[in-house]
Order: structure tokens, then C-alpha cells, then sequence
């Protein structure tokens, strides 16, 4: 992830089990299209994406960031016979996309955030259950035991998304989450960095006293 | 006749100046492609329509057998139930696993070049499915894996569309060889006949998609000797040809840090399937099958691309 002023590129792997819709869900957001049979996803597929996130605070102040979003679209498959990470390798977030019509696809969510927990620095990641519009006929995930099992995994402040790229529910919300979300760790990571380097000033600065001093001595 | 073209070459013409005129691309023509690909991919043995008969029959007959063994019905227990003991596993719980193939297996076929109404049909789905079902029980070793459906779908296609009514084709002044070459595109076996050009490609195109564990590559260099071929090809494509023809793509690439599997996995396993109108992609199959059955020139195909896509 580089910043440039305000600006910032950031790489988003999009991840989960063969079927869920995860094609769907980034080709709703980023050319607002929906079509109920979409091609297979071989090895992946890559798309970008610029947008605009306001009022963040940098520095003290209220800052605006532009978003250079590049969108790392996975075949589900991938995850059986791990070519997956060559995917997420470098990726500064992630979508973890189950079905809420699949019990199974909501299983397989635990053994992704394991595996990018363990083989991953600090990757953003977020859980999102898609098909939202088939949930009155065939929900089997129930709303808040995903709620749950995030808030349980990931932390208190992280809640389930659930969308529908066929309706459009949710979509443009979940990445402007997604990316508000990248922008804010970013700065503060910066913080961070920038208050350690001040540390490691002071640091310098008193052992070069106390090595004066130590010549002093001689 | 649609196979004119066929009866009128030249009698002493050989498989191997056939192949040669079909890189250039004027043998493969409508109504005759999938003929030209069984010789090709030496389903049919020779250019002599007289040894056809007996290779289809046998082919044929094989993929029959293979079909109703592994197409069960665990209810009709007898036979199955002996069979299952030999092999530990109860014919029901062959069937649950057998059910999760076909599942994953359709979940991709239901999805197959979807702006084609022909793969909308349930009868193509429940073909494709069948053949891609058959192909990964005797393939363990990969067993399904996405991509092999758009690899299956566009010879279905040919095959179906070229099929004939066997009992209406009737040529009077050759009728033996009008039998024969009906009997090649004999609407009955267009199942048969997909499944064994399939097989044929696949026989190249399965390690494309083959995947064994090991320690996670490091960028660059390691994979050359990589035991996923994939990224041993790939590896050779990017380190070797395409450094060696143009070294300023290469650079370029490498600064980008653009590892070449990112690409180069579709374009093969779907054999530049989805880089190409459908039209399109026949032709370079064409060219493909003709030059080398195993396929020898789809690396290069893959420089040319680069070199196109600069």
C-alpha cells in the first residue's frame, strides 16, 4: 500500500467457497451490472477501481483521500489445492464472501480467516454474506450468528455485511466500508510510525549525550 | 455434401500434410471441424474412411462401459453391493460423494458461456455434466477442477452441431463411403465422441491443472523447479521465451511485478478459450490440434499474445 499525499493504492483480495457470488458482488459494484449467470472465475480475474473517501482525520485534521481500489476477483476453487497465496500474497484487505443460503459456505469462512491470520501481516478483513434478496425463501445462515461469529473472530468493532449484488443492497456501503477502513488504518499506521521515529530520536539523542559524556572521562 | 471437401483431397494426401494445410486453417471448415479434430487427436486412426468404423466402435463402446459403471444407482444393489465390499466403501457412501462431484461439477456447467443458448438446454448440461462426472472418476488424481468445463464445452458444441441422422445420409454414387462418414457424425454417439476428444486434450492439458502442496514459492526465481507444472510453465514462458524475444516486455513485467501464473493459468487451462471470440478460438484450436496432438505450440501462442497485448 503506497500513499501519495492523499492518495493511496490498495490491493483487495475477494475470497470464499465456489458459487457464492463473489464475481457478482465486484461486478455490481464496479459497473453496476447484475446478470444471474456469470462465467466461472478462472484462476482470477482483476479490475480497478478509484474512488473518494471524506472526512478522515490525518494529522488533526479532517481529510479527504482519493482510492486507487485494485480488486483481486479468486476462483472459489482455488482455496482445495491452495493456489490462493498467490492471490492474497501483498493484499492490504480482504472480502470474505459466504452464501447465506449455504450452510456450507459459511463454514468454510473460519478456515479463510485462519489461514490469512496466520500467513498474512495485518490484512484487513471483512465477512460478508451475499444473496440477501433469497432470504425470506432460503436463508440457512441466520444474520446473527455470523454477527457473532465476526465480532467473536475479528473483533468487537467488525460486523457481518450482508448484501445482495442482485438487488444491489449493501454493495456500494460494504466498499466504502471496506475502503474507508483501509484509509483509516493507513493513517494510523502512519501515526504510529511517525511517533516510534520520534522516539527513536530522543533515544539517539541521549545515548550521544551519554557517550559525550563517557569521552569526558577518558 | 458437407463432406466434399474430405472425398475430393488428393488419394495419396497423408495425416501429415493434412495437418500441415490445417495450421493455415482451410481444413477444419463448418460441418467438418470435429472429423478434422478426431484425425488430429488420433481418435481416428488414418485418412482412410474404411478404418473408421472399428476405432469408433471401440471408443465408443468404451465410454459406454464407463458411463454405466460409474453412473449407479445405489438402489440396484446387486453386483454393486460385492463390488463395494471388495473395496470397503458401502455403495451408499459412494453415492453422497459421487452426489458432491456431480454438485461441484454442475455448479460450473450451469455457468458455461452463458450468452449461449445451447448450454441453457438441460440435455447439454446433463451431457456435460455425465462426460466431465466420468472423466474425473477415472482421473482421481485431479478429479474436477474449474476451467475443464470451458475446455469440454466448445467440443460438445461442435460435435453436436455437426452430428447427423445416420439413416438419412445416403450418397448414391458412394454409398460406402457415405455410410461411413455418417456414421462419424452419428447423432446417437455425439456423447461419446466429446468425451473422447475430451479425453484427448485433456491428456496435454490435466497438469495445467494440477497442484501439489509445497512450500510457498518465493517470487522469481525458485519455480523453475517447481512441482506444480503450472508454474514451472508459466516460469518457463515469462523467464525464458519471452526474456530471450524481448527483453524490454520482460523488464517491464518484472518491474510490474506481474508473475506470469496470474495469466497465463487461464489462458491454458481454458486453452485461450475465454481470450478469443468462440469463432476464433476454433481456428487456434484448429491450428493447435493439427500442429502437435500434445499440444507443443500453446507456449508460444502465449509469447505471441504477450507480444500482441504490448
Amino acid at each position: 500500500m503506497s500513499m501519495h499525499g492523499s492518495s493511496l493504492e490498495a490491493k483487495l483480495v475477494i475470497l470464499g467457497s465456489q458459487g457464492v457470488g463473489k464475481t457478482s458482488l465486484v461486478m455490481r459494484y464496479v459497473q453496476n451490472t447484475f446478470s444471474p449467470h456469470s462465467a466461472s472465475t478462472i484462476g482470477a480475474s482483476f479490475l480497478t477501481q478509484r474512488m473518494q473517501v471524506f472526512g478522515v482525520i490525518r494529522r488533526g485534521y479532517v481529510d479527504d483521500c482519493r482510492v486507487v481500489l485494485q480488486i483481486w476477483d479468486t476462483a472459489g476453487q482455488e482455496r482445495f489445492r491452495s493456489m490462493a497465496p498467490m492471490y492474497y500474497r501483498g493484499a492490504n484487505a480482504a472480502i470474505l464472501v459466504y452464501d447465506i443460503t449455504s450452510e456450507q459456505s459459511f463454514q468454510d469462512i473460519s478456515s479463510w480467516v485462519e489461514e490469512l491470520q496466520r500467513n498474512t501481516g495485518d490484512i484487513d478483513i471483512h465477512v460478508v454474506g451475499s444473496k440477501l434478496d433469497l432470504a425470506e425463501k432460503s436463508r440457512e445462515v441466520p444474520q446473527e450468528r455470523a454477527q457473532a461469529y465476526v465480532r467473536n473472530t475479528l473483533g468487537s468493532l467488525h460486523d457481518v455485511h450482508e448484501v445482495s449484488a442482485k438487488d444491489a443492497t449493501g454493495v456500494d456501503e460494504l466498499f466504502h466500508d471496506v475502503t474507508r477502513s483501509l484509509v483509516e488504518r493507513t493513517y494510523e499506521i502512519e501515526r504510529t510510525r511517525r511517533e516510534r521515529q520520534a522516539g527513536d530520536v530522543q533515544l539517539r539523542d541521549g545515548r550521544q549525550e551519554a557517550s559525550d559524556q563517557a569521552c569526558c572521562n577518558v | 455434401q458437407r463432406w466434399a471437401v474430405l472425398l475430393e483431397e488428393d488419394p495419396t494426401m497423408s495425416v501429415t500434410t493434412l495437418r500441415k494445410k490445417a495450421v493455415y486453417g482451410d481444413v477444419c471448415v463448418r460441418g467438418l471441424r470435429s472429423v478434422g479434430w478426431k484425425i488430429f487427436l488420433e481418435y481416428l486412426p488414418t485418412l482412410d474412411c474404411a478404418t473408421w468404423p472399428l476405432a469408433l466402435e471401440k471408443e465408443r463402446g468404451h465410454y459406454e462401459q464407463l458411463r454405466k459403471k460409474y453412473i449407479i444407482d445405489p438402489n440396484a444393489t446387486e453386483g454393486a453391493d460385492n463390488e463395494a465390499g471388495a473395496r470397503q466403501v458401502s455403495p451408499w457412501s459412494q453415492f453422497f460423494q459421487d452426489t458432491e462431484l456431480r454438485r461441484i461439477i454442475k455448479q460450473d456447467v450451469d455457468r458455461t458461456f452463458p450468452d449461449k443458448p445451447y448450454f441453457r438446454t438441460p440435455a447439454a448440461q446433463e451431457r456435460m455434466t455425465d462426460i466431465l462426472f466420468v472423466y474425473c472418476k477415472i482421473h482421481h488424481e485431479v478429479s474436477y477442477r474449474q476451467g475443464m468445463h470451458e475446455l469440454l464445452a466448445p467440443i460438445l458444441l461442435v460435435v453436436d452441431e455437426e452430428s447427423v441422422d445416420a439413416a438419412q445420409c445416403t450418397d448414391e454414387k458412394e454409398p460406402l463411403v457415405a455410410a461411413q462418414i455418417a456414421a462419424t457424425l452419428d447423432s446417437r454417439f455425439v456423447e461419446h465422441d466429446a468425451f473422447v476428444l475430451f479425453s484427448a486434450v485433456m491428456a496435454t492439458a490435466k497438469q495445467w491443472y494440477e497442484f501439489t502442496e509445497e512450500p510457498r514459492p518465493a517470487r522469481g526465481g525458485k519455480m523453475a523447479n517447481s512441482s506444480t507444472p503450472i508454474l514451472r510453465i508459466s516460469h518457463r514462458i515469462h523467464h525464458e521465451l519471452l526474456k530471450e524475444i524481448d527483453q524490454d516486455l520482460y523488464n517491464h513485467l518484472e518491474e510490474l511485478t506481474i508473475e506470469p501464473q496470474i495469466y497465463a493459468i487461464r489462458w491454458l487451462r481454458l486453452l485461450f478459450g475465454r481470450e478469443f471470440p468462440l469463432e476464433d478460438a476454433y481456428r487456434l484450436w484448429d491450428a493447435l490440434f493439427a500442429d502437435d496432438k500434445q499440444l507443443g505450440a500453446v507456449e508460444f501462442v502465449c509469447i505471441s499474445m504477450l507480444l500482441l497485448i504490448r
